[in-house]
Protein backbone atom coordinates (compact mmCIF):
# COMPACT_ATOMS: atom_id res chain seq x y z
CA UNK A 1 0.00 0.00 0.00
CA UNK A 2 1.45 3.37 -0.97
CA UNK A 3 1.61 5.65 1.54
CA UNK A 4 -0.92 8.13 0.43
CA UNK A 5 -3.35 5.56 1.08
CA UNK A 6 -1.62 4.40 4.00
CA UNK A 7 -2.63 8.07 4.99
CA UNK A 8 -5.91 8.40 3.87
CA UNK A 9 -7.43 5.12 5.35
CA UNK A 10 -5.79 6.26 8.91
CA UNK A 11 -7.82 9.87 8.48
CA UNK A 12 -10.86 7.66 7.60
CA UNK A 13 -10.42 5.44 10.42
CA UNK A 14 -9.53 8.78 12.68
CA UNK A 15 -12.68 10.07 11.99
CA UNK A 16 -14.69 6.97 11.98
CA UNK A 17 -14.01 6.83 15.76
CA UNK A 18 -14.40 10.22 16.50
CA UNK A 19 -17.99 10.14 14.67
CA UNK A 20 -18.66 6.84 16.66
CA UNK A 21 -17.07 8.00 20.01
CA UNK A 22 -19.41 11.43 20.20
CA UNK A 23 -22.41 9.14 18.81
CA UNK A 24 -22.29 6.40 21.47
CA UNK A 25 -21.36 8.98 24.22
CA UNK A 26 -23.06 11.94 23.47
CA UNK A 27 -22.20 15.11 26.28
CA UNK A 28 -25.33 15.90 28.39
CA UNK A 29 -25.47 19.03 26.83
CA UNK A 30 -25.56 17.49 23.27
CA UNK A 31 -28.72 14.77 24.17
CA UNK A 32 -30.68 17.40 25.91
CA UNK A 33 -30.67 19.83 22.95
CA UNK A 34 -31.69 17.21 20.28
CA UNK A 35 -34.32 16.12 22.96
CA UNK A 36 -35.53 19.54 22.71
CA UNK A 37 -35.42 19.29 18.86
CA UNK A 38 -37.10 16.27 18.60
CA UNK A 39 -39.73 17.73 20.66
CA UNK A 40 -40.22 20.90 18.34
CA UNK A 41 -40.42 18.08 15.40
CA UNK A 42 -43.29 16.25 17.41
CA UNK A 43 -45.25 19.85 18.19
CA UNK A 44 -45.02 20.48 14.31
CA UNK A 45 -48.54 19.69 12.34
CA UNK A 46 -47.93 19.23 8.49
CA UNK A 47 -51.42 17.92 8.23
CA UNK A 48 -54.69 17.80 10.06
CA UNK A 49 -55.72 14.21 11.22
CA UNK A 50 -57.41 13.44 13.87
CA UNK A 51 -55.44 10.23 14.40
CA UNK A 52 -52.64 11.97 14.10
CA UNK A 53 -53.87 14.29 17.06
CA UNK A 54 -54.00 11.53 19.38
CA UNK A 55 -51.21 9.70 18.33
CA UNK A 56 -48.85 13.39 18.46
CA UNK A 57 -50.40 14.25 22.22
CA UNK A 58 -49.38 10.89 23.28
CA UNK A 59 -45.77 11.13 21.89
CA UNK A 60 -45.30 14.55 22.98
CA UNK A 61 -46.71 13.66 26.63
CA UNK A 62 -43.55 11.17 26.52
CA UNK A 63 -41.13 13.75 26.97
CA UNK A 64 -42.60 15.20 30.02
CA UNK A 65 -42.05 13.81 33.72
CA UNK A 66 -45.18 12.39 35.36
CA UNK A 67 -45.60 15.27 37.58
CA UNK A 68 -44.87 17.92 35.43
CA UNK A 69 -45.70 21.56 35.42
CA UNK A 70 -46.00 23.75 32.74
CA UNK A 71 -47.33 27.34 33.06
CA UNK A 72 -48.88 28.32 29.56
CA UNK A 73 -48.90 31.80 31.14
CA UNK A 74 -48.90 33.63 34.60
CA UNK A 75 -52.69 32.08 35.58
CA UNK A 76 -52.92 28.87 32.81
CA UNK A 77 -50.62 25.93 34.36
CA UNK A 78 -51.05 22.36 33.21
CA UNK A 79 -50.05 19.48 35.67
CA UNK A 80 -48.73 16.06 35.30
CA UNK A 81 -48.46 14.16 31.89
CA UNK A 82 -51.89 13.06 31.42
CA UNK A 83 -53.24 16.95 31.04
CA UNK A 84 -50.40 17.41 28.96
CA UNK A 85 -51.49 14.91 26.10
CA UNK A 86 -54.80 16.04 26.62
CA UNK A 87 -54.22 19.68 25.59
CA UNK A 88 -51.64 18.61 22.96
CA UNK A 89 -54.10 16.16 21.18
CA UNK A 90 -56.42 18.90 21.40
CA UNK A 91 -54.24 21.82 20.15
CA UNK A 92 -52.74 19.69 17.32
CA UNK A 93 -56.10 19.20 16.00
CA UNK A 94 -56.81 22.62 15.68
CA UNK A 95 -54.50 23.08 13.09
CA UNK A 96 -53.71 21.70 9.35
CA UNK A 97 -50.17 23.09 9.84
CA UNK A 98 -48.18 24.56 12.79
CA UNK A 99 -44.47 24.35 12.56
CA UNK A 100 -42.54 24.39 16.03
CA UNK A 101 -38.70 25.91 17.02
CA UNK A 102 -36.37 26.10 19.37
CA UNK A 103 -34.04 29.24 18.79
CA UNK A 104 -31.18 30.34 21.03
CA UNK A 105 -30.87 27.29 23.36
CA UNK A 106 -28.95 27.70 26.44
CA UNK A 107 -28.48 24.69 28.50
CA UNK A 108 -26.79 24.05 31.97
CA UNK A 109 -26.17 21.21 33.69
CA UNK A 110 -26.18 20.68 37.20
CA UNK A 111 -26.49 17.20 37.89
CA UNK A 112 -29.35 15.41 37.13
CA UNK A 113 -31.10 18.56 36.49
CA UNK A 114 -30.83 20.50 33.25
CA UNK A 115 -31.79 24.32 32.98
CA UNK A 116 -32.72 25.50 29.91
CA UNK A 117 -33.44 28.97 28.34
CA UNK A 118 -34.87 29.64 24.96
CA UNK A 119 -37.51 31.06 22.47
CA UNK A 120 -39.75 28.94 21.50
CA UNK A 121 -41.21 30.47 17.83
CA UNK A 122 -44.74 28.86 16.04
CA UNK A 123 -45.09 29.31 12.40
CA UNK A 124 -49.07 29.52 10.78
CA UNK A 125 -49.75 28.36 7.08
CA UNK A 126 -50.01 32.01 6.51
CA UNK A 127 -46.15 32.77 7.37
CA UNK A 128 -47.01 34.70 10.98
CA UNK A 129 -44.80 33.50 13.35
CA UNK A 130 -45.44 33.95 17.56
CA UNK A 131 -42.47 33.87 20.07
CA UNK A 132 -42.23 33.38 23.52
CA UNK A 133 -39.33 33.08 25.67
CA UNK A 134 -39.21 29.83 27.98
CA UNK A 135 -37.15 28.61 30.95
CA UNK A 136 -37.87 24.55 30.74
CA UNK A 137 -36.46 22.59 33.28
CA UNK A 138 -35.22 18.70 32.46
CA UNK A 139 -34.83 16.03 34.70
CA UNK A 140 -32.98 12.80 34.48
CA UNK A 141 -35.04 9.99 35.42
CA UNK A 142 -34.37 6.45 35.06
CA UNK A 143 -31.52 7.10 32.42
CA UNK A 144 -33.63 9.53 29.98
CA UNK A 145 -34.33 13.47 30.47
CA UNK A 146 -37.56 14.29 30.90
CA UNK A 147 -39.22 17.88 31.22
CA UNK A 148 -40.20 18.43 34.83
CA UNK A 149 -41.20 22.14 34.40
CA UNK A 150 -42.17 24.84 31.96
CA UNK A 151 -42.20 28.51 32.60
CA UNK A 152 -42.49 31.62 29.74
CA UNK A 153 -40.51 34.26 30.56
CA UNK A 154 -42.31 37.74 30.09
CA UNK A 155 -39.89 40.03 27.72
CA UNK A 156 -42.18 42.64 27.83
CA UNK A 157 -44.59 42.77 30.44
CA UNK B 1 -9.55 35.58 -21.91
CA UNK B 2 -6.57 37.06 -20.03
CA UNK B 3 -7.97 40.42 -19.83
CA UNK B 4 -11.31 39.04 -18.39
CA UNK B 5 -9.08 37.08 -15.68
CA UNK B 6 -7.35 40.22 -14.85
CA UNK B 7 -10.52 41.41 -14.29
CA UNK B 8 -11.82 39.00 -12.18
CA UNK B 9 -8.89 37.88 -9.86
CA UNK B 10 -6.44 40.87 -10.95
CA UNK B 11 -2.66 40.69 -11.63
CA UNK B 12 -2.08 38.98 -8.60
CA UNK B 13 -4.57 36.30 -7.61
CA UNK B 14 -2.64 35.72 -3.97
CA UNK B 15 -3.06 39.83 -3.09
CA UNK B 16 -7.41 39.28 -4.11
CA UNK B 17 -7.70 36.48 -2.53
CA UNK B 18 -6.54 38.38 1.10
CA UNK B 19 -8.54 40.93 0.14
CA UNK B 20 -11.57 38.91 -0.94
CA UNK B 21 -10.68 37.29 2.88
CA UNK B 22 -10.92 40.43 4.61
CA UNK B 23 -14.04 41.77 3.00
CA UNK B 24 -15.55 38.38 3.68
CA UNK B 25 -14.80 38.73 7.20
CA UNK B 26 -15.23 42.49 8.08
CA UNK B 27 -18.86 42.59 5.58
CA UNK B 28 -19.15 38.91 8.63
CA UNK B 29 -18.71 41.39 11.34
CA UNK B 30 -20.74 43.83 10.18
CA UNK B 31 -23.93 41.84 9.47
CA UNK B 32 -23.77 39.67 12.12
CA UNK B 33 -23.64 42.30 15.53
CA UNK B 34 -23.78 46.32 14.16
CA UNK B 35 -26.28 45.52 11.18
CA UNK B 36 -28.23 42.62 11.70
CA UNK B 37 -30.19 41.82 8.62
CA UNK B 38 -33.77 41.02 10.58
CA UNK B 39 -37.16 40.16 8.60
CA UNK B 40 -40.58 41.06 10.14
CA UNK B 41 -42.90 37.70 10.79
CA UNK B 42 -45.62 39.03 12.36
CA UNK B 43 -48.41 41.74 12.46
CA UNK B 44 -47.62 43.09 15.88
CA UNK B 45 -46.09 46.53 13.84
CA UNK B 46 -48.99 47.13 10.82
CA UNK B 47 -48.41 49.01 9.43
CA UNK B 48 -45.20 50.49 9.40
CA UNK B 49 -43.38 47.45 8.91
CA UNK B 50 -45.90 44.81 7.65
CA UNK B 51 -45.19 40.82 7.37
CA UNK B 52 -41.77 40.28 5.50
CA UNK B 53 -40.80 43.63 5.39
CA UNK B 54 -36.96 43.35 5.09
CA UNK B 55 -34.51 46.02 7.51
CA UNK B 56 -31.48 45.81 10.12
CA UNK B 57 -31.14 46.29 13.79
CA UNK B 58 -28.66 49.27 14.01
CA UNK B 59 -26.61 48.15 17.68
CA UNK B 60 -24.23 51.09 17.60
CA UNK B 61 -27.42 53.38 17.28
CA UNK B 62 -27.44 53.97 20.99
CA UNK B 63 -24.21 53.83 21.72
CA UNK B 64 -23.69 57.71 22.03
CA UNK B 65 -27.11 58.63 23.63
CA UNK B 66 -30.36 57.22 24.65
CA UNK B 67 -33.31 55.59 22.82
CA UNK B 68 -36.08 58.57 22.12
CA UNK B 69 -39.66 58.31 22.29
CA UNK B 70 -40.73 57.34 18.66
CA UNK B 71 -37.81 54.65 18.28
CA UNK B 72 -38.63 51.53 16.76
CA UNK B 73 -36.32 49.10 18.47
CA UNK B 74 -35.67 45.49 18.38
CA UNK B 75 -36.14 43.50 21.90
CA UNK B 76 -34.04 40.55 22.12
CA UNK B 77 -35.78 37.25 24.12
CA UNK B 78 -33.41 34.60 25.17
CA UNK B 79 -31.15 35.78 22.33
CA UNK B 80 -30.89 37.58 19.19
CA UNK B 81 -31.79 35.00 16.44
CA UNK B 82 -36.07 36.13 17.49
CA UNK B 83 -36.60 39.54 18.01
CA UNK B 84 -39.72 41.67 18.90
CA UNK B 85 -39.92 44.93 17.15
CA UNK B 86 -41.81 47.44 19.21
CA UNK B 87 -42.34 51.46 19.22
CA UNK B 88 -40.78 52.93 22.84
CA UNK B 89 -43.89 55.19 24.15
CA UNK B 90 -42.56 55.49 27.68
CA UNK B 91 -38.95 56.83 28.88
CA UNK B 92 -37.28 55.82 32.21
CA UNK B 93 -38.81 57.65 35.46
CA UNK B 94 -42.34 58.81 33.46
CA UNK B 95 -45.67 57.79 34.26
CA UNK B 96 -47.94 57.11 31.88
CA UNK B 97 -51.60 55.34 31.17
CA UNK B 98 -53.89 55.29 28.64
CA UNK B 99 -57.48 57.29 28.52
CA UNK B 100 -60.16 58.90 26.10
CA UNK B 101 -58.29 57.72 23.10
CA UNK B 102 -55.02 58.87 24.27
CA UNK B 103 -51.28 58.14 25.53
CA UNK B 104 -50.34 60.31 28.73
CA UNK B 105 -47.45 60.94 30.16
CA UNK B 106 -46.67 62.87 33.04
CA UNK B 107 -49.86 63.79 32.67
CA UNK B 108 -49.41 65.57 28.74
CA UNK B 109 -51.40 64.38 26.38
CA UNK B 110 -49.19 62.53 23.10
CA UNK B 111 -50.26 63.59 19.99
CA UNK B 112 -48.20 61.48 17.37
CA UNK B 113 -50.41 59.62 15.32
CA UNK B 114 -48.60 56.36 15.84
CA UNK B 115 -49.86 56.56 19.61
CA UNK B 116 -53.61 56.93 18.75
CA UNK B 117 -55.96 54.51 20.23
CA UNK B 118 -53.48 53.05 22.40
CA UNK B 119 -54.26 49.44 24.10
CA UNK B 120 -55.67 49.67 27.83
CA UNK B 121 -52.70 51.11 30.09
CA UNK B 122 -53.36 51.37 34.16
CA UNK B 123 -50.97 54.57 35.44
CA UNK B 124 -47.81 52.85 35.64
CA UNK B 125 -44.31 54.59 36.31
CA UNK B 126 -41.37 52.98 34.78
CA UNK B 127 -38.07 52.68 36.57
CA UNK B 128 -35.00 54.26 35.47
CA UNK B 129 -33.91 51.18 33.47
CA UNK B 130 -37.22 50.60 32.07
CA UNK B 131 -38.86 51.89 29.09
CA UNK B 132 -42.78 51.28 27.74
CA UNK B 133 -42.96 50.09 24.68
CA UNK B 134 -46.09 48.78 22.35
CA UNK B 135 -46.98 47.65 18.62
CA UNK B 136 -48.38 50.26 15.90
CA UNK B 137 -50.93 47.92 15.19
CA UNK B 138 -54.29 48.70 16.90
CA UNK B 139 -56.18 46.00 15.30
CA UNK B 140 -55.14 43.16 16.64
CA UNK B 141 -56.99 42.69 20.12
CA UNK B 142 -54.98 44.42 23.06
CA UNK B 143 -54.83 40.75 24.56
CA UNK B 144 -52.80 39.21 21.75
CA UNK B 145 -50.58 42.03 21.17
CA UNK B 146 -47.48 42.11 23.40
CA UNK B 147 -46.64 45.64 24.85
CA UNK B 148 -45.43 46.78 28.31
CA UNK B 149 -42.40 47.49 30.15
CA UNK B 150 -39.25 46.21 29.26
CA UNK B 151 -35.87 46.22 30.60
CA UNK B 152 -33.33 48.83 28.67
CA UNK B 153 -30.82 45.74 28.70
CA UNK B 154 -33.51 44.10 26.60
CA UNK B 155 -33.30 46.96 24.02
CA UNK B 156 -30.83 46.24 21.60
CA UNK B 157 -30.77 48.53 19.24
CA UNK B 158 -32.75 50.71 16.61
CA UNK B 159 -34.53 49.61 12.89
CA UNK B 160 -32.07 50.93 10.77
CA UNK B 161 -34.85 52.66 8.26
Amino acid sequence: MSKQKQIISVVVLLVVVIVGWRYLFRDEVSVVKHRLTSLAQDLSVKEKSPLDAVLGGRKIASYFSENTKVKLTPKAMLLGRERIAEYATAGRSKFDFLEVAFHDVKIKIDGSIAHVTCTATTTRKDGVKDAMEFRITFEKISGEWLISEVEPVQTIG
Amino acid sequence: MKRLMNLAVGQNPGRTLIRASILAVIALIIFKFVFIPMRVSGHGMDPTYPLGAFNFVNTVAYWLGEPKRGDVVAIEMAGRSVMLLKRIVGLPGETLESRDGHIWIDGKQLNESYFDNPFPIDKITLRQDEYFVIGDNRREAAELSDYGKVSSAKVIGKVAF
